[in-house]
């Protein structure tokens, strides 16, 4: 066993909190963010510009809206700054190209981490730009047809958020290019839109599918009577079932539906349904007459995550299938093409050039592909649309962040690759799957434990590059209801390593199940930690079964100990139960009935165990899937016995529920907040909350860790890959006192000599992580309202100036950079043109750079890096002079003293007391 | 090794197993289809169609009869014996392979083994006592008995 020993106060950074306050984010509006990766993946809407190859859209599940203008070669996202990341639907108007719209909420629905929207966006400048155009309710838009004649008449297919009975379900009509909206399509608050087509020849005449769905934490449920295929043949004035004549009748159940009309035969019409097999229905009159054509699953494997097909604009009988597999017919449905266009894997939308067949997009779960030529090859496109459940780091310098993505793996990647980039050869596999935790253990050798859906469970030794599978109960589950098995297990069931010592790891089923040997054996700790509600544990799906740990009711969700006292368990449940046990698992207290305001069934998102007070703990609760988005924050300073809520301060919208609640390791009463679009914290205990939002997109935030030695903030997103807020000391450091000052410079953190090292020799790829900025950091805080020159000077340890720097400050914090050098040499300026070369032009100031050109002579051109030691930085600022110390440190090499090719810390929490000292 | 050899000689008798089975499966389901049309031989019609369900009572312990070929079967059609133990062998003999089994490992086994056993011991009743009573049965019509 190794012990742990528990962190002090880290005597540099300890900042005590003053007066409880709101901060403005003026004040820390300079402090950016950087994202390190890893790529992929989800991409669930597709557009282009018809004609235009170099123009297209993509739209990610949780990731924003994404547009090339040079056919593929480079992607930029243009919704950034959009409260919505999830794109459901995006179309361009056929008359207007300029205009564009988005659609936000996924409709591709297979697992609880899903995405929401707040309605519709319009762009009139191509997708550069975007505005919110309404329907905020809908939750869900999975399809925008634009009139092909009239761009200001726009159809939005919206499917509701799906957690319960909504009012806003149906099909929306705009005739004013989106200033109104009318409902023109409602079938019962249980029935919402997930597909629409309009005739391009006679666009009176729409089809829309409608889904009867409802989504709870313990299940999915797909049919109903009110689902099928409607059509409205007066431009959606009125609607009619279409029911009979070939299709189901009026009162069977259908589950999810995608329609389509070919643009070369309008009177083609095809309808895919999910019955109790995949069912596809055509029409060659317009939607009179109907005759199945297949029920083959490849079309629509698992159907509430697919379902959605499109018909070339040239051929009627050729029809593109989004599923699993991209699929085909050149029959009209009568069958599917053994070899088709491989446009991916998990497909969802596809969107087909209406003047050039050959021309189309699919997205997918790794992107979107593009193709030219009517299939036969494929342009992958891979963007930064990591949808991360978890992150952790380990506490190498520099260090490592974890975590699993879905539809990829479990991950590790450098928060800093010292070679000028993170590219995506830096990331690498370490065991688990897609689903799950990434846990490094950082007291050993930074082996990982690793999760995966199924109970799956991993523990990979960096050594050997080998994971050896450990899972808890090796009997798999898939297909299974919940009810029926003995262990049952969340997608992400929850992993912990015991702060105390890293030989003991606890997983959650039902149970709470901890292992001493590192895996080989496990024991039950716990009785079932939730309400075992039989009632919760039934197959998911509803019209056709889907049971692979998605939505299994009465199943931890959260687990913790306290890094304060040994033995102090958490655990929290996905039915809405909270339980500590403080003799290590021996008993266990329900302590749920003390939380005020609780609603039931929330899923205890995570538990965090305060590391500054024993019997403090923070527990957020996530409620959307009941259709309750507020968020839900509580603490307690008396293990459990009563309970406040902290989270008044927190603006309510569709995405402010909590996925995670984080302390930080310094400042007593500072928490890190994820919700589903933003970062917030608090200062004191969670009186008063700040949106650290800055650069960072809106992406759902899953969670959050501060490495401790580093002291950056690390953020998991669900959309947006790894993002870093490198050195959030200044952040701690906004209090009355601090903020009252006219200007005062925080403590320097030790900087390493991070010499380049070499790097992955890769190709370019759409997507490259920031390393943070080289050297040390000065951070200033300037409260005047004005801009003021800030000068800095490094002293050495003899006292020389060996460096100024000057920098424009800003009213708040402020950073200075400094990378570790002397002065750089004097670089001449030429004042003639070359011998016989007067067309040479000067600058305006009469003058030239000397150029010489020589690769080797760029690092002989800055000042020389300076020798590890003791530094000095004066600013002075406002007629002052604010003297702060900083260190530089060197990290071991191999030829060194170390036996490592890289530095690492050597515990958890250790050095956080002397680590100036250690790393000098 | 010793459980990557026994769950490796378990898949293998289940497959010989499963293989057996449908072999009798398809014979009665040919008589049954004869008991449709010819008046003799609907004499056995109740008697083959229990001895079906019989045989689908085994089957369904080893693998979900409903299984099309489809690959969200997976997840639509509870996984069964030949499944769980070709998962557990999984486990075992690829990322478990340089170590010795966990505790866990070898008590899924001992599970599974014990509802193989008895899904042997319905089987070898099935043909030392059902199969026998139903061919004595064919016989008595003069029809073809079912092989095993």
């Amino acid at each position: 066993m190794r012990s742990i020993l528990l962190p002090a106060a880290t005597l540099l950074l300890a900042v005590l909190p003053a007066a409880a306050q709101q901060v403005a984010p003026d004040a820390y509006a300079g402090l950016r963010w950087r994202h390190v990766g890893p790529e992929g993946n989800r991409a669930i809407a597709v557009a282009g510009v018809p004609g235009d190859p170099l123009v297209a859209l993509v739209g990610a599940a949780s990731g924003g809206v994404w547009r090339t203008e040079d056919g593929g070669a480079s992607w930029r996202p243009t919704f950034d700054d959009q409260p919505a990341q999830s794109i459901g639907s995006l179309a361009i108007a056929p008359t207007a190209p300029n205009q564009v719209w988005a659609g936000t909420g996924e409709t591709f629905i297979i697992r609880p981490a899903l995405a929401m929207g707040n309605g519709i966006y319009k762009s009139l400048d191509g997708g550069e730009s975007w505005r919110p155009m309404g329907l905020e309710a809908t939750g869900r838009i999975g399809r925008v047809v634009v009139h092909p004649q009239d761009p200001d008449v726009v159809f939005a297919c919206a499917l509701g958020h799906a957690y319960g009975p909504q009012p806003e379900r149906g099909v929306y009509r705009t005739t004013d290019g989106g200033e109104h909206w009318e409902q023109v399509l409602f079938v019962d608050e249980g029935t919402g839109c997930a597909d629409l087509a309009i005739d391009p020849q006679r666009p009176d005449i729409l089809f829309a599918g409608l889904w009867s769905l409802q989504v709870d934490p313990w299940m999915l449920s797909s049919g109903g009577t009110g689902g099928g295929v409607y059509v409205s043949r007066d431009g959606g004035d009125s609607w009619e079932k279409v029911a009979g004549r070939g299709l189901p009748g009026p009162d069977e159940m259908i589950g999810k539906v995608a329609v389509g009309i070919a643009p070369s035969e309008p009177d083609r019409v095809y309808a895919l349904l999910e019955l109790d097999h995949p069912t596809l229905y055509r029409s060659d009159d317009g939607g009179r007459r109907w005759r199945l054509m297949s029920r083959a699953h490849d079309m629509a494997e698992r159907a509430s995550y697919y379902t959605r097909f499109a018909v070339d604009p040239e051929d009627p009988d050729r029809i593109y299938f989004a599923s699993v597999r991209f699929g085909m017919s050149q029959d009209g449905g009568a069958s599917l093409a053994a070899d088709p266009p491989r446009g991916g894997g998990d497909t969802h939308d596809i969107w087909i050039d209406p003047t050039d067949g050959r021309r189309f997009m699919v997205a997918d779960d790794g992107g979107a592909t593009i193709t030219l030529n009517r299939g036969r090859s494929f342009e992958r496109v891979v963007l930064p649309i990591a949808q991360m459940y978890h992150v952790f780091a380990d506490n190498e310098i520099p260090y490592n962040v974890y975590g699993n993505r879905q539809d990829g793996w479990s991950y590790k990647g450098p928060s800093n690759s010292r070679s000028g980039g993170i590219t995506v050869g830096h990331w690498s596999g370490v065991g688990g799957c897609e689903s799950g935790f990434a846990i490094p253990d950082t007291a050993a050798n930074n082996e990982v434990w690793s999760g995966c859906y199924d109970g799956g469970l991993e523990y990979f030794d960096p050594l050997t590059g080998h994971a050896r599978n450990v899972r808890v109960w090796p009997e798999a589950a898939y297909g299974w209801r919940p009810a029926d098995l003995r262990y049952r297990w969340h997608w992400t069931f929850p992993v912990a390593v015991s702060p105390h010592d890293n030989n003991t790891v606890y997983v959650g089923s039902q149970h709470v199940h901890r292992t001493r040997d590192k895996g080989t054996s496990w024991e039950v700790i716990s009785p079932d930690l939730t309400l075992n509600d039989k009632s919760k544990q039934r197959s998911s799906g509803g019209m056709t079964t889907d049971n692979l740990m998605t939505f299994d009711g009465s199943v931890l969700y959260a687990l913790a100990e306290s890094p304060l006292e040994e033995g102090v368990l958490w655990s929290g449940s996905n039915d809405g139960q909270i339980h500590i046990s403080r003799d290590a698992g021996r008993t266990w207290q329900n302590v749920t009935a003390n939380l005020p305001e609780l609603p039931p069934y929330g899923q205890f998102s995570n538990i965090e165990p305060s590391r500054h007070d024993p019997a403090t703990a923070y527990a957020a609760v996530d409620l959307h899937q009941t259709g309750n988005f507020d968020p839900y924050l509580y603490r307690t300073a008396d293990y459990g016995a009563s309970w406040v809520r902290i989270d008044g301060g927190i603006q309510r919208s569709p995405f402010s529920f909590v996925h995670v609640v984080k302390e930080d390791p310094v400042r007593p009463g500072m928490l890190f907040i994820g919700t589903d679009n933003a970062v917030w914290f608090t200062l004191d205990d969670g009186a008063h909350w700040m949106m650290l939002r800055n650069n960072l997109p809106a992406a759902p935030v899953y969670w959050l860790t501060v490495q401790p030695y580093f002291h950056d903030l690390v953020v998991g997103t669900y959309g947006r890959g790894i993002w870093i807020l490198d050195n959030i000391t200044g952040l701690r450091g906004l209090d009355s006192e601090m903020m009252a000052q006219e200007a005062t410079a925080l403590p320097v953190l030790p900087a390493y000599r991070f010499l380049t090292v070499q790097g992955l020799k890769s190709t370019p790829s759409h997507v490259r992580g920031q390393d943070p900025p080289f050297g040390a950091s000065v951070d200033v805080w300037l409260s005047d309202a004005t801009a003021r020159l800030m000068d800095v000077e490094i002293v050495d340890g003899e006292g020389n100036v060996i460096r100024t720097l000057q920098q424009q400050g800003q009213p708040g914090l402020n950073r200075i950079q400094w990378d570790l050098r002397y002065e750089a040499p004097r670089a001449p300026r030429l004042r003639t043109p070359p011998p016989d070369m007067p067309w040479i032009e000067m600058e305006q100031d009469g003058t030239r750079r000397l150029r010489t050109w020589d690769l080797d002579l760029v690092g002989g051109q800055v000042g020389p890096l300076v020798v590890p030691g003791a530094y000095t930085a004066r600013v002075s600022v406002a007629g002052q002079t604010l003297v702060r110390p900083l260190r530089c440190s060197r990290i071991r090499t191999r030829q060194g003293a170390s036996r490592r090719s890289v530095g690492r810390w050597p515990c958890r929490w250790r050095c956080a007391t002397t680590w100036t000292r250690w790393a000098a | 090794m010793a459980l990557s050899l026994a769950l490796r000689d378990d898949l293998d008798e289940m497959g010989r197993m499963i293989d057996r089975l449908e072999w009798i499966r398809e014979q009665v389901e040919d008589l049954q289809d004869l008991t449709r049309v010819e008046a003799d031989a609907e004499a056995v019609a109740e008697a083959a169609e229990t001895f079906r369900a019989q045989l689908l009572e085994v089957e369904g312990r080893l693998f979900d009869i409903h299984l099309s070929g489809a690959r969200e079967d997976a997840f639509r059609a509870p996984m069964k014996l030949y499944g769980r133990m070709a998962s557990l062998g999984s486990d075992v003999s690829r990322s478990g392979a340089d170590f010795a089994p966990t505790v866990q490992q070898q008590e899924v086994y001992e599970v599974l083994k014990e509802r193989f056993e008895g899904a042997k011991r319905l089987m070898d009743r099935l043909l030392a006592v059902d199969l026998p009573a139903l061919n004595e049965r064919l016989r008595a019509l003069k029809m073809p008995v079912i092989s095993d």
